[in-house]
């Protein structure tokens, strides 16, 4: 740690206080995560309160609300989601020329904090506990986007001129389908590499999983439950509840075979799988069941992807098993089951050789938090600048993803303080230090 | 064959000539909204229906009571929803005394009809009654509008004619049959009785003795909800547990039974299909993004009468016998909770009433086997408190769209329960 660096990280822990005051801001904003067709909550307020920070701390801002072609044309938003009252922000730090840009990147919007009287403290109005900051969104991720910001405005306010532009990025819609982020990216928000600063407890993600939602629906045939039925073929009752049972056999047989195949294992992912989450069926309480669905969360992996990083070689593999699974069951041969797969959200990886990522470790380490490299088994915005922006982006955060989307969530203040140091190091030695910039 | 005597034969030519009387009774009575509930439900035109028949009824000389039953009567009855509220849903019993000597006889039907969804596929109205081709039109005009109708007119024609029958005939009318039977079970405990019973339900002319008694069963299966794209340790160090997964183990344990029973010759009745247990709702799961915490899975339950009594524990004992087979259920067993049940009945076949609604059947021409309801009708109700009741009446259009009945069978039913109960209470002098 070089003077200049040292006297940033003195900086950082010396107003801790102001990194605590920005980050309940934050939290005080109601920004729950949407329903595609839920009306805007406060985002264009923080938007605003952070464009208004960074703005005085000498940055460029662009605040903006993407138009819904602006998303348009992906597997991963449904069409026509607009962002009226949702707007995007990037904030540029311009640098002195010579160095490489850096995106420091973070969502905005928290998943609900229902059932909120199970809370000790209003999810809105952060508070300092036994030396933890408790509120919705501490850990996931208000807490990463005040320590990027207040990176970003110590070095400006320290006066340290970096050679390359520092990018700080704010993003609605990570916690529902990832609009944000590729509208960020269809902007043109990008630089040589990016942080996203989600929970991760200092390891560095360096990649993903994907996902698809697939919605199984088997069909039977009415009819009274208390009359004696003929057999089907004689126009008998089939009941849906009971052929579904044959699905979630094969589905079951699917995840056990995943757990060990080869094209399944990545070394910081947990293999593929797929998993039954909600099963619906039956219609009345005397009549068989007339259809009957199941929803599965269903991950793969970047390996699964298809040339174009999507989820279509999975779709297609799945829809292979349902249909061999059917085709041992006489009414389901004649009846095929039906597959809807919705949302794609695709899987990311950077390699593990990437020069940010020993940067980023570097810089962790010499805060008092060293790093290992690891991955998120669900998904988040750093997929969407890798793959669609030509912006290789990392996870690096705080502890601890495990108390995001909890009741009490919280995030310890000591980790803010060195996230932020370890952020602001490592843009400093990314982005590199201009001649008598301080 | 009985050929009918010089009175029966009156009797059976005034029915035919008040055809057109049958008729406008049954349009009355499809107009009037008395669909079936859920518990909760705001009365409809319950009491305005039963009203009518009431005025009519007294008109011809019945002694008519029209009452609403009261929580305290019906406590304890295993087929009634707790808290079943009957305000604007009378009962009706019109009693007309016999001249003494005689074996007495109650007529019973519903007036309670299923919903008539979906309503655009109906042909006419479903609520506005039509006569087209022989036949009246309407939801209830077989299911049970039709039978009401019948059994006022034959009971009211036996009045106006002044057939002086030895023993006493009861008309009652009840809600409720289509939901719960709680009508039935309300008049049957209000002192509703007699030496035997005739439900007039749409059996298609036969002669229903039987019918099997029937529970809702629910089970529930808890998991462990956790985040669906983490991965999860083992249960036993804190790991998810997914309820749908595992509700598989109860679903595999209810296929096992129903097959058991349906090979089971204990189970097996001359007139009933065995014991059935048949899944009719799933719920299981959520949010898209954990691992199920809860399903449920709810079966409809019809049992014969040689299971009556036994039939919760066996199936409460086959889930959980296959519960113990998974670590996860044995420890954490299935909940499983009976609903409303209704009781099984059976009528010996040689009980005297089946042969005099036999002959009367044959009388009109509509030979009767005997047969029994694989579901449930109120005939159980007054069976179990000492009143034998069988089913009798017109062709079956039960719940269906387009239902609808023919008037020429109508009349042959109004007749055919006017000589059973002439032949049943015997006619003095």
């Amino acid at each position: 740690v070089d003077p200049t660096e040292q006297r940033v990280v003195e900086e950082i822990a010396g107003r801790r206080d102001e990194l605590v005051a920005l980050a309940s801001e934050l939290i005080a904003f109601d920004t729950t995560a949407r329903h595609p067709e839920d009306p805007p909550r406060q985002e264009a307020e923080l938007q605003g309160y952070l464009a208004e920070r960074l703005a005085r701390r000498g940055a460029a801002v662009d605040v903006w609300e993407p138009a819904p072609e602006d998303v348009a044309g992906t597997r991963q938003v449904v069409p026509g989601l607009g962002f009226e009252g949702r707007p995007q922000l990037a904030a540029t730090f311009t640098g002195a020329g010579g160095g490489r840009s850096l995106l420091l990147n973070g969502h905005i919007d928290v998943v609900t904090p229902e059932p909120v009287d199970r809370w000790t403290s209003d999810p809105w109005r952060a508070e300092v506990r036994d030396g933890n900051l408790h509120g919705r969104g501490a850990c996931d991720m208000k807490g990463g986007v005040a320590c990027m910001t207040f990176a970003a405005e110590v070095l400006a306010q320290l006066g340290v001129r970096l050679a390359g532009d520092v990018v700080v990025c704010t993003v609605t819609d990570e916690e529902s389908s990832g609009a944000g982020g590729i509208a960020a990216v269809r902007h043109g928000v990008r630089a040589d590499a990016g942080i996203v600063t989600e929970p991760t407890g200092f390891d560095v993600w360096v990649a993903c999983r994907g996902s698809l939602t697939p919605v199984i629906r088997v069909e039977g045939r009415p009819g009274h439950a208390e009359m004696r039925q003929p057999h089907w073929r004689a126009g008998g009752a089939v009941n849906a509840i009971e052929k579904m049972g044959v699905l979630l056999d094969a589905v079951r047989r699917l995840r056990d075979e995943w757990l060990t195949r080869p094209d399944k294992q990545h070394p910081y992912l947990a293999p593929g799988t797929i998993v039954p989450v909600v099963v619906r069926g039956g219609e009345w309480e005397i009549t068989y069941p007339a259809a009957c669905s199941l929803t599965c969360e269903l991950m793969y992996l970047p390996a699964n992807a298809d040339a174009d990083g999507w989820g279509t070689l999975v779709e297609a593999e799945l829809r292979e098993w349902i249909a061999a699974a059917a085709a041992a069951d006489p009414w389901l041969r004649e009846h095929p089951p039906t597959i809807d797969f919705g949302q794609d959200i695709p899987p990311s990886e950077v390699p593990p050789d990437h020069p940010l990522i020993a940067v980023m470790a570097g810089a962790s380490a010499d805060v008092g938090e060293p790093t290992r490299l690891g991955g998120l088994d669900s998904w988040y915005d750093a997929a969407s600048f890798t793959r669609l922006g030509g912006t290789p982006c990392i996870g690096y955060g705080p502890r601890d993803i495990a108390w995001g989307h909890t009741i009490d969530e919280y995030v310890p203040v000591e980790d803010l303080v060195r996230c932020a140091q370890g952020l602001a190091l490592a843009a400093m030695r990314w982005c590199g230090v201009a001649d008598g910039g301080r | 064959v009985i050929v009918p005597d010089e009175l029966e034969r009156r009797v059976l030519d005034a029915i035919a000539s008040r055809e057109d009387e049958l008729v406008a009774l049954l349009c009355d009575l499809i107009r009037l909204d008395t669909l079936a509930r859920e518990p909760g439900d705001p009365p409809r035109q319950e009491a305005e229906l039963q009203e009518g028949l009431a005025a009519r009824l007294r008109g011809a000389g019945f002694a008519v009571e029209l009452w609403e039953p009261d929580e305290a009567e019906l406590a304890g009855a295993g087929n009634v929803p707790p808290g079943l509220d009957f305000a604007g849903r009378p009962q009706l019993a019109a009693r007309l005394a016999g001249r003494g000597g005689g074996r007495s006889l109650l007529l019973n039907g519903h007036i309670d009809v299923v919903p008539a969804d979906p309503v655009d596929r109906w042909t006419t109205p479903p609520f506005d009654p039509d006569v087209r081709d022989g036949a009246v039109w309407g939801r209830g005009a077989s299911d049970d509008k039709g039978g009401v109708a019948c059994l006022i007119l034959a009971a009211e024609t036996l009045a106006r004619l002044g057939v002086p029958l030895a023993g006493e005939l009861v008309v009652c009318t009840v809600t409720d049959e289509e939901s719960s039977g709680a009508g039935s079970v309300a008049a049957a405990r209000h002192g509703v009785a007699a030496d035997a019973g005739l439900v007039c339900e749409p059996t298609g002319f036969e002669t229903w003795v039987a019918c099997r008694g029937g529970a809702g069963v629910e089970v529930l299966v808890s998991g462990r909800p956790g985040h669906a794209e983490k991965p999860q340790p083992h249960w036993r160090q804190g790991g998810a547990v997914n309820a749908i997964d595992r509700m598989q183990v109860v679903q595999d344990a209810v296929r096992r039974l129903r097959e058991d029973w349906a090979g089971d010759p204990a189970r097996s009745h001359l007139y009933l299909s065995p014991s059935s247990i048949v899944p009719v709702l799933i719920q299981g799961g959520e949010w898209s993004v954990s691992y199920p915490a809860e399903c449920r899975l709810t079966c409809d339950v019809m049992y014969v009468p040689a299971d009556q009594g036994r039939i919760r524990d066996e199936i409460a004992g086959a889930i959980t016998a296959a519960a113990a087979t998974d670590s996860w259920l044995a420890e954490h067993p299935p909940q499983v909770r009976f609903g409303v049940e209704v009781e099984p009945m059976e009528v010996a076949a040689d009980h005297p009433f089946v042969a005099v609604l036999q002959g009367a059947a044959a009388a009109v021409e509509r030979p009767a086997t005997l047969a029994g309801l694989d579901s449930w009708f109120d005939a159980a109700s007054f069976t179990a408190a000492g009143t034998p009741s069988v089913g009798w009446g017109p062709p079956s259009q039960a719940h269906t769209i387009d239902e609808h009945v023919p008037v020429a069978e109508l009349v042959r039913v109004a007749q055919g329960i006017a000589l059973a109960a002439m032949r049943w209470c015997g006619v003095a002098g």
